[in-house]
């Protein structure tokens, strides 16, 4: 009796042994109460590539086959009795994603089976497992790579509607109508917990990926939102050329105005062009969008477009310039406002992510939006907005200073060694310098100190320059150059109060040096763009998991020697699932791995246990409890 | 007398003797225990109704400004401004003469609610009452004896309370501030500036600066601790999530305290005033923070009167000097919210006056210690 099957491709597995009991299939599609008494537990542990998503699925092709009740009623029939000898076989069928390049069907190995059968032990046989994997041919509609649903707007349906509008035929999908909910996006705390580095984007050694880490993910998933961090690098860029074309105590280098219009056209081109690969990743992937949002550093990097516009707006050529409306500066101020009220909320209201755990050099790019909207609307004329948002921005820059030079131990994104990162730190009291100075009409006393202020910072940075070694490169470095560019552009003001020799020198170097930064930094990228192709790679830090899981490879590993134990135990002895569970403590936490990575609806099977026993059914209740993976499975069901 | 004050050391459980004397004796003895658990959080509503007293007052004030929504307010009648007043006063004194009698009676757990971390700044609460009723005021001017000697005699205990509080900040033991902290410590800054700015009115600069240094100088420290939240939501119970407002209270008291004595309201004070704002904003973009708090009818309810008072005053002052539509649309709204707010308030106090009477005393530690003798 084997059921005959075709999909994709999957997997059959056959058990021709005196199996006297009726065998017990779980799956989403069988109600407890179909199944026939006594049914036999059978597990099966599927090693599945590594998100672990194998979905028992039906092909509604070969419905009348693959129907398990059916499958389970078959063999049910033949033999039903304890004394019949006759070969049994069922076949349990598989659907696994389809793999573009048939990594699946490398992975996937062993079947492991455990069967907790009251059998007598003299009828016990051989039970030989075969396991045939067969490749059936792809059917003739395309079908559509579910890995990345979770991370896709509304869960994959807005594609499947654009697939539909363009007319494409749709294999239809049986797991749509289960009602897919995306997955919950972790709490702060998995953020910590799973992640390192400065800029929390590096995977802890004891975490997986909920999508697969060897493969290249789409492009859209893998753009960033610090990709904006380019056009702050660049505009900031277009800024320092035009304070140096047109400050009088620069004069001296005669440097030429249309410098200042290349640098803004660039910076205008590639802001345009970021804004809209990131429109569409709102659009397609909404989900990682939200889990970006809910990172505790890259949160802080949602300011980063409306500060690059302000950039923008600051560096325009003059005859642009003067065009520029009030309204504007309402507009670009707007979206920031909002994200402060809902950032420094979060800090005030002392929840989950108060900022004596979030606290990270980043968050100074929440701070500097304010500064800089206050220097635009004062260089635009107006009066009290310039002055709601510099009040505002120092207050909350007075906090996290103290924070971040506090170095809280119960902070933990703070980075042992130095980081570009920390060059943030010197862009507020730049920038704050600034804005009072074109607030007061006037470079004062309270300019100068943020200006000293910055300086000492800069200083005690560049003079430890030996220790920002051995980072890998990411583009969010682009948003750390911005700092060194405003430092210079306070120091050309600073020299157009106080003119000398020596503030004339210092704000050529400070100059000379934010240029050769970003010089090198475009460099770097264009490598790593075009010789490399690694500029964009797997952002994993939006793709943790909810709760912890154990690795697979590792509960694989002790799968593949606890089977082939079970294998010449079959042959001594009987092992029961309370025998298992109470040998030493790394079966039980095999087990669990097992318990976890089966994609069988396993919390399906306590029910139906409850005809065969309650030690077996609380054992296995706890197993599943223990895994954790209630949800889990209730979700892929 | 004497066997009434030792039967209110003995804990009420004990008392289930079943005589018809004692059953009288409990009775009234539970009453008295009322009036004794009048614990100091109930001067927030005097801190409302003096708020409130002081915002009328500075709302009638003749004003050099002849924009037709300030005409509109001061059409409000005078005599209505004197009856808030005298509620106010009479509240205040009814309650202080309540804690006199709690003093007298149970000393012992006032001590408790001195040394507790939320209890003790409410102590503050009945001299910031005194002196805000003192600015109000109808009938005394600033620069009389009588307003003098009254400012000595309010200011006097706050500046005790600062050195006994703010001392306990850095140098005790287990009551430092970054386990201490909590929004109701706010209540001693604005303390602080509710002195000074009382004493700039008098023309007395040097004191009010120096009120002024104290209380700036710890809002500093305080507004860094508490937006670091070193123990998260926990150093406060989900009932009081009220006094969250107390947060743009006391930059609003700051700029008002540095606009009378810097006799004008300069750029520091118009950011002080905005930076109130912004946190108001922030609170009342978060109305998932009050919900708990909001299920029973409680005296912190009484806690959202007075910030709001705070700013609509601010307010008033930056639209006096700010001669715009926004500033005076601002003024109106944040006026008569304030005004709505404490008028439900007292609707609601006197509906549901059983929900606001103590039930029992929560610093209770009179009975328990005594009975250990």
């Amino acid at each position: 009796m084997l059921a005959m099957c075709s999909t994709s491709w999957g997997m059959r597995v056959l058990l021709p042994e005196r199996m006297e009991n009726r065998v017990h299939i779980s799956s989403k599609r069988v109600l407890p109460e179909e199944l026939p008494r006594d049914a036999e537990h059978i597990v099966t542990e599927l090693e599945t590539a590594a998100e672990g998503d194998a979905i028992i699925g039906n092909d509604s092709e070969s419905s009348s086959v693959l129907d398990p009740v059916s499958a389970v009623k078959k063999p049910a029939a033949l033999s039903p009795t304890l004394e019949d000898q006759r070969n049994q076989s069922c076949s349990l069928f598989f659907s696994l994603p389809a793999s573009p390049s048939g990594l699946h069907l490398e992975q996937v190995k062993k079947v492991i089976m455990f069967s907790d059968n009251k059998v007598e032990q003299s009828e016990s046989t051989s039970r030989s497992l075969r396991i045939i994997t067969t490749t059936t041919a792809r059917s003739e509609y395309c079908q559509r790579d579910k890995t990345y649903d979770s991370f896709k707007t509304w869960s994959g349906r807005l594609e499947k509607q654009i697939s539909n509008l363009r007319g494409k035929p749709q294999e239809p999908d049986l797991e749509a109508n289960n009602g897919y909910e995306a997955a919950a996006i972790p709490a702060v705390e998995r953020y910590f917990d799973a992640l390192e580095g400065p800029e929390l984007d590096t995977l802890k050694e004891s975490e997986v990926s909920v999508l697969p880490e060897d493969k290249k993910w789409p492009f859209l998933l893998r753009f960033p939102i610090s990709s904006f961090g380019m056009c702050l690098g660049i505009s900031s860029q277009a800024i320092l050329w035009k304070t140096l074309a047109t400050s009088p105590s620069t004069s001296f280098l005669r440097v030429s105005p249309s410098i200042n219009l290349l640098l803004w056209c660039i910076s205008l081109a590639l802001m345009a062009t970021i804004s809209f690969i990131y429109s569409f990743k709102i659009v397609f992937y909404f989900e990682a969008v939200r889990r970006e949002y809910c990172h505790p550093v890259r949160v802080n990097f949602f300011f980063a477009p409306w500060i690059a516009c302000l950039f923008l707006a600051l560096g325009a050529p003059p005859p642009v310039a003067v065009k520029l409306r009030a309204t504007l500066w309402y507009a670009l101020m707007a979206p920031i406002f909002c994200l402060e009220l809902k950032i420094y909320g979060q800090w005030m209201s002392g929840g989950q992510r108060r900022l004596s755990k979030v606290a990270n050099p980043s968050n100074h790019l929440s701070i500097v939006g304010n500064f800089v909207g206050a220097l635009l609307g004062a260089s635009m004329g107006l009066k009290e907005g310039p002055l709601f948002f510099f009040a505002i921005g120092l207050a909350h820059y007075i906090v996290l200073f103290v924070t971040l030079y506090q170095r809280l131990p119960t902070s933990e994104t703070l980075p042992k060694e130095l980081h570009p990162v920390f060059f943030l730190f010197v862009a507020a009291p730049s920038v704050a310098c600034m804005a009072w100075a074109k607030i007061r009409g006037e470079f004062d006393l309270g300019s100068k100190i943020g200006y000293f202020i910055a300086l000492f910072l800069y200083l005690s940075l560049a003079v430890r320059i030996n220790f920002f070694r051995g980072f890998r490169f990411s583009l969010a470095w682009w948003a750390y150059t911005f700092p060194m560019t405003g430092a210079s552009v306070a120091a050309i003001r600073y020299s157009m109060e106080v003119t000398n020799v020596l503030t004339q020198a210092l704000s050529v170097g400070l100059s000379a040096i934010s240029t050769f930064t970003v010089t090198a930094l475009l460099v770097t990228t264009i490598l790593h763009a075009f010789v490399l192709h690694d500029l964009f790679p797997n952002d994993i830090s939006i793709a943790i998991t909810q709760k912890k899981k154990p690795k697979l490879n590792k509960i694989l590993a002790h799968l593949r020697s606890f089977g082939s134990d079970i294998k010449d135990a079959d042959n001594s002895k009987e092992v029961t699932p309370d025998e298992a569970a109470s040998d030493d403590v790394d079966d039980n936490v095999r087990w669990r791995g097992a318990a976890e990575a089966a994609a069988l609806g396993v919390a399906s099977l306590p029910r139906a246990a409850a005809t065969q026993g309650a030690a077996t059914a609380s054992w296995w209740q706890q197993c599943v409890d223990d895994a954790g993976i209630g949800e889990e499975v209730g979700k892929m069901t | 007398m004497e066997t009434a004050a030792v039967e209110l050391q003995i804990p009420r459980q004990i008392q289930v003797l079943p005589t018809d004397d004692h059953v009288a004796a409990v009775k009234s003895k539970s009453r008295l225990s009322m009036l004794t658990c009048f614990h100091a959080g109930y001067f927030r509503i005097s801190l409302s109704l003096c708020g409130q007293a002081l915002l009328w007052k500075t709302l009638i004030e003749p004003t050099t400004d002849a924009h037709a929504l300030r005409a509109v307010v001061r059409c409000l009648p005078s005599a209505a401004f004197l009856l808030l007043w005298s509620v106010a006063f009479l509240t205040l004194l009814a309650l202080c003469l309540l804690y006199l009698v709690r003093c007298v009676l149970c000393f012992r757990s006032v001590r408790a609610e001195f040394a507790h971390h939320v209890g003790m700044n409410y102590i503050f609460a009945p001299w910031i009452s005194w002196l805000l009723l003192l600015q109000s005021a109808p009938f005394l001017r600033p620069n009389t004896r009588g307003y003098l000697l009254l400012w000595w005699l309010f200011a006097l205990p706050i500046l005790a309370l600062d050195v006994k509080v703010y001392g306990q900040w850095f140098t005790q033991g287990k009551k430092f501030l970054s386990m201490v902290a909590n929004p109701t410590s706010q209540i001693t800054v604005i303390g602080n500036l509710v002195g000074a700015r009382a004493a700039a009115e008098m023309g007395w600069r040097e004191s009010a600066v120096c009120m002024f240094s104290l209380g700036i100088a710890h809002y500093l420290v305080l507004f860094v601790t508490l937006y670091q939240r070193f123990l998260g939501s926990d150093s406060l119970p989900s009932m009081l999530r009220p006094v969250f407002f107390l947060f743009f209270a006391a930059p609003s008291m700051a700029s008002l305290a540095w606009a009378s004595i810097s006799s004008s309201f300069d750029t520091c004070c118009k950011m002080l005033f905005f930076l109130s704002l912004f946190l108001f904003a922030s609170l009342v973009c978060r109305p998932a923070l009050f919900k708990r708090s909001m299920r029973r009818f409680s005296v912190a309810w009484w806690a959202y009167s007075f910030p709001l008072s705070v700013l609509a005053l601010a307010a008033t002052e930056y639209a006096q000097v700010v001669k715009g539509a926004v500033a005076n649309v601002l003024m109106l709204i944040l006026a008569v919210l304030s005004v709505v707010v404490t008028l439900l308030l007292m609707v609601f106090t006197a509906i549901r006056t059983g929900d606001l009477l103590p039930h029992d005393d929560p610093f209770i530690l009179c009975s328990f210690d005594s009975n250990l003798h």
